[in-house]
C-alpha cells in the first residue's frame, strides 16, 4: 500500500484527512518532528492562523524538511486551505508574516467590503485551466468543491494558478502550483464528497511512481 | 445555499421532538447518517441532545463510526463545554464545533476557542424563544433554561468574541414543520455578518424556498423532512440549482 504523509503540527483537524486517505485506498502516516518523511506524497493541512502555523513549522523544523522534500523532483507536495496559503511568499492574517517562500506571491483577506460575509463557506464550482503538468486535473472542471476561508492568495506570475473559483463575481486562486512537484487547493477535497476523493485520488494516482 | 441535515441524538438513537420536546426515536444515527450522505447532502449537524443537561460527553465512540466513512463537513454539539472537548471532537473526526451553554454563561469561551482552533471551527448554536412581539431570548440546555438575555445583545456579544458559523434555532417552530421564522432569521441576519444556517420549521418545499429568496447565502439545517421523508434531499437540491 503506497504510503502518504500527512504533517501533523498542531494546526487544525487532520483525522478527517487521515480518514479520507485511508478510505481510498492508501496507508496515511502522520508527520511531527520525531520522525522523518519516507514517502513520494506529503500533504500539508491546516485550519487556523498563518502566523500560529509557520510558528510551529519553524520550531518543529518541518519548513526544513518540506523544503528538502520538495529538492527531489520525484516527490510531490500537496497542500490544503490553509497549508496551500504557506506555500507563499507572506500573509497579511492577523498582521504581516512570511511564508515557506515555495511560490511568489502573497495571502490576502478575499474582501475588504463590510457587507461580505465571511469566512466564505460552501460548495463553489471550480474552473480548472489546461495545462501541461496537470492535464488530468482537468476532468475535475465545473466541479463543486467544499471550501471554507476568509483569506486567498495572490500568485505573482499567472503560470503558478492553474484553477480558478468566484467570490461575489471576482475571481480568486482556486488551485496553485509550482513546477511539477508542489500543488495546493484553496478548498478541501477530504469533505468535498466522492468528487473530492476522485481528486484526491487522482492526484495522487498521477504525481507519484 | 447549503443544506444541512441535522440529526439531534439522546443515548445513541437519532430522535426527533417538537420544540425540543417531546422526543421520539427514529432510527439509527450511523445508518441515517450514512443515507443523506449518500443521497448527497451538503453537511451534517450532529447535536448531543442531553449531553449539556447532564455534563456528559460520550458520543465521541458513535461520531467516529460515522467520520470514517463520510467525507462531508460534519459538526458537533452538545455539552462542548472546554478547549479539551473541542480536541476531542476533532480527533473523533468531526470539523467544527457548535457551542451554545457555555458560550452563554461564559462568552470569552469563543474567543479562547478560535484563538486555539481558528473560527471557521467553531460554530454559535442559538436556542432562541419567542418572549413578545419581535424579541426572542436565547435559552440554555437545548430549550430548558432562560438566560434573560435578549437577542440583540446576544449576536453583539457573538460578533465581538468571534466564530466562524451562527446556527440559529427556533424553539417555536422547531419539530412543527410550519415554515421557518422568518421574522427572527431576518432580525439575526440583519445584525450579522457571519454565515448563518437556520433550523427549525421546514415541512415543504417551499418553506426553504422562501429562505433562498430572502436571504442569500443562509443555509437551512432540516430534520423533520428528512427523517420522515416529506422530502427527498436531490429534490431540494434541484430547486436550489
Amino acid at each position: 500500500m503506497k504510503k502518504i504523509t500527512i504533517i501533523d503540527y498542531g494546526m487544525g483537524n487532520i483525522r478527517s484527512l487521515y480518514n479520507s486517505v485511508k478510505f481510498i485506498g492508501y496507508d496515511p502516516i502522520f508527520y511531527s518532528q520525531k520522525n522523518k518523511i519516507d514517502s513520494n506524497f506529503c500533504i500539508l493541512p491546516g485550519v487556523g492562523a498563518f502566523n500560529q502555523a509557520m510558528k510551529l513549522l519553524i520550531e518543529k523544523k518541518i519548513s526544513v524538511e518540506l523544503e528538502k522534500f520538495i529538492k527531489n523532483k520525484n516527490n510531490m507536495l500537496f497542500g490544503i486551505c490553509l497549508g496551500m496559503q504557506l506555500f507563499f511568499d507572506e500573509s497579511s492574517e492577523n498582521f504581516n508574516t512570511d511564508g515557506l517562500g515555495m511560490i511568489k506571491g502573497k495571502v490576502k483577506k478575499i474582501s475588504t467590503k463590510k457587507k461580505d460575509i465571511l469566512p466564505n463557506v460552501g460548495w463553489f464550482k471550480t474552473n480548472i485551466k489546461q495545462t501541461k503538468t496537470f492535464n488530468y486535473l482537468s476532468q475535475f472542471d465545473n466541479e463543486k468543491f467544499y471550501y471554507v476561508h476568509s483569506l486567498v492568495a495572490k500568485p505573482d506570475e499567472m503560470t503558478n494558478e492553474i484553477a480558478t473559483c468566484e467570490f461575489n463575481g471576482e475571481k480568486f486562486c482556486a488551485i496553485t502550483a509550482q513546477n511539477s512537484n508542489i500543488i495546493g487547493t484553496q478548498f478541501h477535497p477530504e469533505k468535498s464528497s466522492k468528487i473530492g476523493l476522485e481528486f484526491l485520488d487522482c492526484l495522487i494516482k498521477n504525481s507519484v511512481n | 445555499m447549503r443544506t444541512i441535515a441535522r440529526i439531534d441524538i439522546k443515548n445513541e438513537n437519532v430522535i426527533k421532538g417538537i420544540n425540543l420536546e417531546g422526543l421520539r426515536k427514529v432510527g439509527n444515527p450511523t445508518e441515517i447518517a450514512k443515507k443523506y450522505y449518500s443521497e448527497g447532502i451538503d453537511e451534517l449537524l450532529i447535536i448531543d441532545s442531553v449531553a449539556s443537561l447532564y455534563g456528559r460527553n460520550n458520543l465521541f465512540n458513535l461520531i467516529k463510526s460515522i467520520t470514517n466513512e463520510i467525507f462531508v463537513p460534519i459538526t458537533l454539539g452538545g455539552g462542548i463545554r472546554s478547549l479539551k472537548d473541542i480536541e476531542n471532537s476533532l480527533n473523533s473526526g468531526v470539523d467544527k464545533v457548535a457551542i451554545n451553554s457555555k458560550a452563554l454563561e461564559h462568552p470569552n469561551f469563543l474567543k479562547e476557542a478560535v484563538t486555539n482552533f481558528g473560527e471557521s471551527t467553531i460554530v454559535v448554536n442559538i436556542e432562541a424563544k419567542k418572549i413578545d412581539d419581535k424579541k426572542w431570548e436565547p435559552y440554555k440546555f437545548c430549550g430548558r433554561e432562560r438566560t434573560n438575555l435578549n437577542i440583540t445583545n446576544w449576536i453583539k456579544t457573538i460578533q465581538n468574541k468571534g466564530c466562524g458559523e451562527i446556527l440559529l434555532t427556533s424553539i417555536d417552530k422547531e419539530g412543527t414543520e410550519t415554515g421557518f421564522d422568518i421574522d427572527l432569521i431576518n432580525e439575526v441576519y440583519e445584525l450579522t455578518d457571519k454565515p448563518l444556517i437556520v433550523s427549525g420549521g421546514c415541512g415543504k418545499i417551499n418553506d426553504i424556498q422562501i429562505i433562498n429568496q430572502k436571504f442569500p447565502n443562509v443555509s437551512v439545517a432540516l430534520a423533520s423532512v428528512l427523517h420522515y421523508k416529506t422530502l427527498k434531499i436531490s429534490e431540494i437540491k434541484k430547486i436550489l440549482r
